[in-house]
């Protein structure tokens, strides 16, 4: 397979039927649409081309304005590159990092929408879309506003590929099971496969609520998707991220499918609706769901939800085995007395920057975090010299004096820290 | 049917179970009456105090006195060791003669001459918000001939990252960074200005927002001390949430309820006139913004505090660290969740009507002005205390809530309520929680109707608030 440019191989995605012992269905057979399959891994790959595929001359002079939260945002970035042009995202939905970092990686400038407002003035449109009209309105000449919410040429894309492809695989379909974002895949690519069976179930699948789920949106979202034709579904069910994710690790482990969480809210949502129906039915129907994208950029959503499954137990620190030695402990007054009489060297644990503003004279700044990853191997101490530890409250300088006391280092700590030499008004010094 | 059930503290639900001293105060005080809880507030204040302990920072707690006019709350918080803000002079005098001394209060807001003057005489701290307003206070000293030094925090309005870049609403109050970096210049020599820190107010309750506005103040604050000031930390304002909501899910399915029926004209309204509470319908989508807050919150107000503690700023790491290592104190201005379960507005069911739509119009002897905060829906169901030997009757469909004055807009609630029972004229209707810009924040005497009376309740009896004498623990 030779291709001459990246957008041709968007598109042509496999089918994958899922094995019966994975989803538990005995008459009817399921078949994931491997939209992971696309070469920025989702499915909003086509939704990106379809929209900028009749506008790509605009892409000389023009960069590409967007309400995305993840995969539309890759995929339209990554177009926009090809053609010398870039994304500029207004949102306030990117709540995964990987996300937001993958992005920034490829050139996509971000931009946050403000919170809701607790100060509330009632002029004031406090409306997404107002403010990217704005945007817009600055300098019409300079944006192509994609609107992936509002915008046909998302719906069409997968009437004209995805579900076409689907039919050419599998001929009749009788369910089709997709994830309500923009809507967009769902609607096109089933209405493609309903000309081939008029009885083809439509389910959407949604988040609940107080809950999230990257790429879905909850009940009241999807009354604001101008896409959103909620006639077309014969059911819309709710799934939660927590059973979205059980259902993802079964994609992953019995089907070796590297699903991400979307992709397991899908499944999740297609056995919920089709187990009711499964026991009624006396011959073998066929469902396919999308599977959207992978599992890789979610790993500190998945952290989140399910810390256990990424198994991190804490190695060993030297902080384990310490138990405090008052006998290490300066206090506040005596210190001067002490530092004359001892000339220590006055180490102090805090950032640099809060080093560099205020410190105590003639001390040196070893910022905890070095120190402490340090510690577990080695000490940058030698055993004639005393040392005094600073730290803002006293409480990390006593814990490592005592540390090193017992390694033999003539340790000490300043008790009350930083805080306490300050409010004695001993002298500090700054360096600018 | 789509409850708001709200939260009720303890002592909220014992003052309400005595039904015949509700109707007894009704009849003494009339409609509407609003009971203050002081030792409410003292216990908020500790469990905002008990944060800042647990994260081993210097706090300070400036109450903010607008958010509700109770002398009771007053006279107990000067007994306890909080800080008051005010935003008048006739709130500066209030708190004065309550017992608050010049150092315990800081004036905020815009300010006339002699709210600035009475301030800089008594050695209030000064919340300056712009660079003219500064050299009013500057030429104000000299007219005084003040000698002491005048102690002020320098509100900001704009705030950069160079990690987030967010959409800046326009902000009226406060310097520019530039303006800021001016005023820490021409102050670093000065013997009239003590500069005590940066502060900021958000119109927000975005964690987000909130953390590039503390990086912001963190980093002018270094350069002030640079200069050779002495900052003694960072303003970051109130603004934390409170919740009024039992349940979660009652929250969710009633504003689902409220979009469904603007889309679906067959359902029933779920607000006056379809006006849809900030929301509408436009081509078959729901568009707009909700005109109430988040009633339902996950989280209280101290865990808010919590996580503004614990959060990671982009350059300065762990905010609480920073603020140990820096030797900064952390002022909050909270009002609203200080007062969170210290007030209960009572009214009186006057008449009932069928509007011309067939909607339930229930008529309380108070009007907007008693229970309004700029416009904002109260989103928590009152509780109803029945008047004597009424029969009980199921109720069909729920009601909107009526004030008294002769305008068609005058709503109590303009959102449909849903009472498990009919509602019968001398019913005495509780809302819960009300103490926080809701009870007195815009109250007038509009077409001659009174002012509301409060009384203050404290535990097993009660005084007119301004008779109330504070309680030593």
């Amino acid at each position: 397979m030779l291709a001459q440019s990246i957008t041709d191989l968007i598109g042509n995605t496999p089918l994958l039927k899922i094995p019966s012992h994975v989803h538990g269905l005995k008459n009817i057979e399921v078949y994931a649409k491997l939209e992971l399959f696309n070469p920025w891994g989702s499915v909003k790959d086509r939704t990106a081309w379809g929209i900028l595929k009749p506008n790509l001359d605009e892409l000389n002079n023009k960069i590409v304005i967007e309400s995305s939260s993840g995969n539309t945002a890759k995929a339209l970035q990554m177009i926009a590159n090809l053609y010398g042009s870039s994304l500029k995202t207004i949102t306030n939905r990117i709540k995964v990092p990987e996300a937001k970092d993958v992005l920034r990686l490829i050139g996509t400038q971000i931009q946050e929408l403000p919170g809701k407002s607790d100060c509330y003035d009632p002029h004031d449109p406090n409306d997404p879309i107002v403010y990217i009209e704005q945007e817009i309105a600055k300098d019409p000449e300079k944006y192509i506003y994609s609107d992936q919410y509002f915008n046909d040429l998302n719906r069409k894309i997968h009437y004209d590929t995805t579900g076409k492809e689907i039919v050419d695989d599998l001929g009749k379909v009788d369910y089709f099971i997709g994830g309500l974002g923009t809507t967009g895949s769902t609607l096109g690519a089933a209405q493609r496969v309903k000309e081939y069976n008029p009885d083809l179930v439509t389910v959407g699948v949604v988040a609940e609520k107080e809950d999230y789920i990257p790429g879905i949106r909850n009940h009241d979202e999807t009354l604001e998707v101008g896409l959103f034709n909620p006639d077309f579904y014969s059911e819309i069910v709710t799934v939660n991220s927590h059973d979205s994710l059980e259902a993802m690790m079964k994609l992953i482990k019995g089907a070796g499918l590297l699903a991400g969480p979307t992709t397991g809210a899908s499944f999740l949502g297609a056995i919920e609706y089709l187990k009711r129906i499964d026991s009624t039915l006396t011959e073998t129907k066929k469902a396919v769901f999308i599977a959207c994208d992978r599992v890789e950029w979610y790993t500190s959503y998945i952290r989140e939800r399910k810390p256990e499954w990424l198994g991190e137990s804490p190695s060993e620190s030297w902080k384990d085995k310490v138990t405090i030695d008052k006998q290490a402990d300066i206090s506040i007054n005596e210190i001067i007395q002490w530092i004359d009489d001892n000339k220590p060297l006055i180490v102090d644990l805090r950032q640099p920057i809060s080093f560099k503003t205020a410190h105590i004279p003639d001390s040196i700044n070893l910022p905890y975090d070095h120190l402490d990853s340090m510690l577990n191997t080695t000490n940058p101490f030698c055993t004639k010299q005393k040392i005094l530890l600073v730290c803002p409250l006293g409480e990390k300088s006593a814990l490592v004096a005592s540390y090193l006391k017992n390694r033999n280092i003539d340790a000490y700590n300043l008790q009350g820290g930083i805080n306490a030499w300050r409010d004695q008004d001993l002298s500090l010094e700054r360096d600018l | 049917m789509f409850p708001l059930t709200p939260v009720i503290a303890s002592h909220i639900e014992e003052t309400l179970s005595d039904e015949n001293k509700i109707h007894e105060w009704m009849r003494a005080f009339g409609s509407p009456l609003n009971l203050i809880y002081p030792q409410a507030v003292v216990d908020n204040l500790s469990q905002f105090q008990k944060v800042f302990w647990s994260h081993k920072i210097k706090g300070e707690i400036f109450y903010a006195y607008k958010a509700n006019k109770s002398v009771a709350i007053l006279k107990q918080l000067a007994v306890s060791n909080a800080k008051v803000d005010v935003a008048s002079e006739k709130e500066l005098q209030k708190v004065l003669s309550a017992g608050f001394v010049g150092q315990r209060i800081e004036a905020t807001g815009p300010k006339n001459n002699s709210f600035i003057r009475l301030a800089l005489l008594h050695n209030v701290v000064l919340n300056v918000n712009s660079p003219q307003e500064l050299e009013t206070i500057i030429r104000l000293r000299q007219q005084l001939g003040m000698t002491s030094s005048t102690p002020v925090f320098i509100r900001l309005k704009e705030f950069n990252s160079s990690k987030v870049d967010i959409v800046q609403k326009d902000a009226k109050f406060g310097f520019s960074i530039e303006e800021a970096k001016k005023t820490i210049e021409k102050l670093k020599d000065s013997k009239d200005i003590e500069f005590y820190g940066f502060s900021f107010h958000l119109p927000t309750i975005s964690e987000q927002e909130r953390i590039v506005a503390i990086e912001q103040s963190l980093t002018l604050t270094l350069e002030a001390i640079k200069v050779g000031l002495t900052p003694r930390g960072i303003n970051i304002g109130g603004g934390f949430s409170a919740n009024f909501l039992k349940d979660e899910r009652e929250w969710h399915d009633y504003i689902s309820a409220i979009k469904d029926s603007l889309i679906d004209p067959n359902r029933p309204s779920m607000s006056w006139n379809q006006s849809g509470l900030g929301y509408w319908a436009e081509k078959g989508k729901i568009r707009g913004s909700a005109k109430f807050s988040d009633f339902y919150r996950s989280y209280d107000q101290f865990e808010e505090l919590d996580k503004v503690l614990e959060a990671k700023a982009p350059t300065f790491g762990i905010v609480n660290q920073f603020l140990q290592e820096n030797m900064l104190t952390l002022f909050i201005e909270p009002g609203r969740s200080l007062l969170d379960q210290a007030g209960v507005t009572l009214a009186r069911v006057v008449s009932i009507n069928t509007s011309l739509k067939s909607e339930t119009v229930v008529f309380l002897d108070m009007n907007r002005s008693h229970m309004n905060s700029i416009e904002l829906e109260f989103m928590s169901d009152p509780v109803v205390i029945g008047s004597k030997n009424r029969a009980s009757k199921s109720a069909t469909d729920g009601v909107f809530l009526s004030g008294n004055l002769c305008l068609p807009h005058d709503f109590i609630c303009r959102r449909k309520i849903f009472f498990k029972e009919e509602l019968e004229p001398g019913d005495i209707l509780a809302f819960i929680n009300t103490a926080g810009y809701f009870m007195d924040f815009t109250e007038s005497e509009t077409i001659q109707h009174p002012m509301a009376y409060k009384i203050a309740i404290h535990s097993s009896t009660w005084s007119l608030d301004e008779k109330y004498e504070p309680k030593f623990n």
